[in-house]
C-alpha cells in the first residue's frame, strides 16, 4: 500500500517532467500528442522500464542503479546550487529577498504558514489548519522509519557496525542534499518566478528543471546552454525516479513472494526458485497497477501523495517495528492489528478529508462527503496504529518467549549475521 | 558432560544472563532519552511554526529569519545525534555484543 502511493507520486512527477522537457505546454502538441497524452505515454514508459529493471536486475541491479543515480543527483544539485548562489554572490539574504518578491506572495513567502497553519477569521478553521501542520510534521518524521524501500536497505548491510557507518554517511549526504534543495527551491522562486512555475505544471512539480533552464540561459551561453542544462537535470531526475520506483517495486514484489506466497499459500513449502518466479510475476502486476493508478492521479500534487505514503508508513509499519523490537509480549495478532488498523485508519481518514472531496483543490471538487477536517491523517492514525497493536496483542493468548529471546539477542549482538 | 542445548534454549539463556541485561540497559539508556529529546526538539520547531508566527518570522540578518535558522539546526542536531550514537555504540555496546556473540558461537566449557 505504502509502496503504491509512493510509486504513483514518482510516476506522476515523471509525466510532468517529460512534458516540460519536450516543451509541451497545455494546448500545444508534440508528435501529434497533446500535453496530456504525452504525460500518459511517459508514465507507461517509466512503468515498463522499471518492470524490466526489477525483473532482470533484482536487488543487485537496483542497488547499482541507486548508486549511480545518487552520484548524478548530488553532482547535478551541487552544480545548480553553486550557480544559484553565485548568481546572488553567495549572499543568502538577497536570494531570499528576491525569492519572496518573485514568488508573488511577498514577505509571507518566507514566513511559516503559507500553506498550512493559515490564520483566518474563523477560529475552528485556524485550529484545523494548525493541526494539519502538526500532523504533517509528525507523519514525516515518524514515517521515514517505516518506508518499505528504506527498510529493505537494512538487509543489504552485513553487521550493525557497517549499518551505523552507512547510516552516518547517508545522513551526511542526505542532509547536504536537502540543503541544496532548499537553495534550489528559493532559487526557482527567485529566478523562474511563481507564475512561470505554475504555468508549466499547476502543482509545481517541475520547478527544478525549469530552474536549470533559467540558469543555463544565464550562464552557459543563451538558449542552447539552457536546453543543455535542462536536459541534464531532467535526465538526472529521471534516473532518480526510475531508481526509486525500482526499489519500491522490488520491496513490494519480494514481500508478496516471500511473505504471502511462500508462507501463506505454500505454508513454508515453496522452493527458492518458486519464490523468485513469483516475485518477478508480482513485480509485473504491481508495475501495471501503479501505471494505471498514476494515469488517474496525474493532476494531483505529488507532494500530497508522498505525505500520504509517509502517514501510512508511520501508522501501519512503525508500530509493528517498534513493538517487535522492544515489547516481549508482542505477537502475530498484534502485528496484524497494528498494520491493518494503522493502514485502514490513514486511508479512511484521507478518503473523508478535504483532499478527496468538498474543496476546490480536491480530487472530486464537485461532490462533498468529507467530515474529517485535516488533509494529513497522521496525528490521529499513528496513535490508532499503536493502540490497535496493543489491543491485538493483549487480546490474543499467543506468546512466544523463545522467538522474542532469539530476536532480541540477535538484534542486540548481531549473532547470526554474516 | 552436558547435553547440547537447542538453539532456542541457547537464546533464552543468553537473554537471562547478567551480561545481556547490561547490554540491553546500556542501549536503552541511550536510545530512549535521546529519542524523547529529539522528538521534543523537533516538536518545538513544528509547534513554534504553528503557534509562534511572530517569533519565527523575526529577522536575524537581512532576510534570514528564525524559522530558517531553526530548520537548519534540525539538520545539525540529527547529524550530531547519529555521530554521537555511533561513537557510543563503538565504545560501550560493541565490546559486550562481541563477547556475547563469541560465547554463543563457542560455548565456554
Amino acid at each position: 500500500m505504502v509502496s503504491i502511493f509512493y510509486l504513483i507520486a514518482q510516476m506522476v512527477g515523471a509525466g510532468a517532467l517529460v512534458s516540460l522537457l519536450l516543451g509541451i505546454k497545455p494546448g500545444t502538441t508534440f508528435l501529434g500528442m497533446d500535453a496530456d497524452t504525452a504525460k500518459v505515454a511517459t508514465i507507461i514508459l517509466v512503468g515498463a522500464l522499471m518492470i524490466v529493471y526489477v525483473v532482470v536486475g533484482g536487488m543487485k541491479g537496483t542497488t547499482y542503479v541507486q548508486i549511480v543515480k545518487a552520484f548524478l543527483l548530488m553532482t547535478g544539485a551541487l552544480v545548480m546550487t553553486l550557480l544559484v548562489l553565485a548568481h546572488y554572490k553567495f549572499n543568502l539574504s538577497t536570494l531570499l529577498g528576491d525569492a519572496a518578491q518573485q514568488s508573488g506572495k511577498g514577505e509571507a513567502f518566507l514566513q511559516p504558514g503559507l500553506r498550512y497553519g493559515v490564520e483566518t477569521a474563523s477560529a475552528s478553521a485556524t485550529f484545523y489548519s494548525k493541526m494539519d501542520l502538526l500532523s504533517l510534521g509528525i507523519a514525516l518524521v515518524l514515517g521515514t522509519a517505516g518506508l518499505p524501500h528504506i527498510l529493505t536497505r537494512f538487509y543489504t548491510v552485513p553487521t550493525a557496525r557497517v549499518a551505523r557507518k552507512s547510516v552516518l554517511w547517508a545522513i551526511g549526504i542526505i542532509g547536504v542534499f536537502y540543503l541544496f534543495t532548499l537553495a534550489l527551491g528559493f532559487g526557482a522562486a527567485a529566478l523562474v518566478g511563481g507564475k512561470a512555475i505554475t504555468a508549466q505544471d499547476k502543482a509545481g512539480n517541475t520547478a527544478a528543471p525549469q530552474l536549470a533552464q533559467a540558469l543555463g540561459i544565464d550562464y552557459l551561453g543563451g538558449d542552447t546552454g539552457g536546453s543543455v542544462l535542462l536536459a541534464i537535470i531532467a535526465a538526472v531526475a529521471f534516473a532518480t525516479i526510475l531508481a526509486v520506483v525500482a526499489g519500491l517495486t522490488l520491496a513490494s514484489s519480494s514481500s508478496v513472494a516471500h511473505d504471502f506466497y511462500a508462507s501463506v499459500i505454500k505454508r513454508g513449502q515453496a522452493g527458492e526458485r518458486d519464490e523468485v518466479r513469483v516475485a518477478r510475476i508480482s513485480a509485473f502486476v504491481i508495475g501495471a497497477v501503479a501505471i494505471v493508478l498514476s494515469i488517474f492521479a496525474q493532476s494531483l500534487n505529488v507532494a500530497f501523495l508522498v505525505a500520504l505514503a509517509f502517514a501510512v508508513a508511520a501508522s501501519a509499519n512503525l508500530p509493528a517495528i517498534l513493538y517487535s523490537l522492544f515489547w516481549r509480549r508482542f505477537n502475530t495478532a498484534g502485528a496484524l492489528w497494528s498494520i491493518y488498523g494503522g493502514l485502514i485508519a490513514a486511508v479512511v481518514l484521507v478518503f473523508f478529508s478535504p483532499v478527496v472531496s468538498g474543496s476546490a483543490t480536491a480530487m472530486f471538487p464537485d461532490s462533498d462527503w468529507h467530515w474529517f477536517p485535516l488533509s494529513n491523517p497522521g496525528i490521529i492514525s499513528i496513535p490508532i496504529g499503536f493502540l490497535c497493536g496493543w489491543i491485538g496483542t493483549v487480546t490474543s493468548k499467543e506468546t512466544d518467549a523463545d522467538k522474542y529471546a532469539e530476536l532480541e539477542v540477535r538484534s542486540l549482538t548481531g549473532h547470526g549475521a554474516h | 558432560m552436558t547435553t547440547e542445548a537447542t538453539p532456542s534454549e541457547k537464546y533464552l539463556e543468553v537473554q537471562r544472563s547478567e551480561e545481556f541485561a547490561g547490554l540491553r540497559r546500556k542501549l536503552r539508556n541511550f536510545v530512549f532519552p535521546m529519542t524523547v529529546a529529539f522528538f521534543l526538539w523537533y516538536a518545538l520547531y513544528v509547534l513554534l511554526s504553528a503557534y509562534a508566527r511572530g517569533f519565527m518570522s523575526a529577522k536575524i540578518v537581512g532576510h534570514i529569519n528564525v524559522a530558517l535558522l531553526f530548520g537548519l539546526l534540525q539538520f545539525v542536531s540529527t547529524f550530531l545525534i547519529a555521530w554521537y550514537y555511533s561513537r557510543y555504540a563503538a565504545k560501550e555496546l560493541d565490546p559486550i555484543a562481541d563477547k556475547i556473540n563469541a560465547d554463543l558461537k563457542e560455548p565456554r566449557s
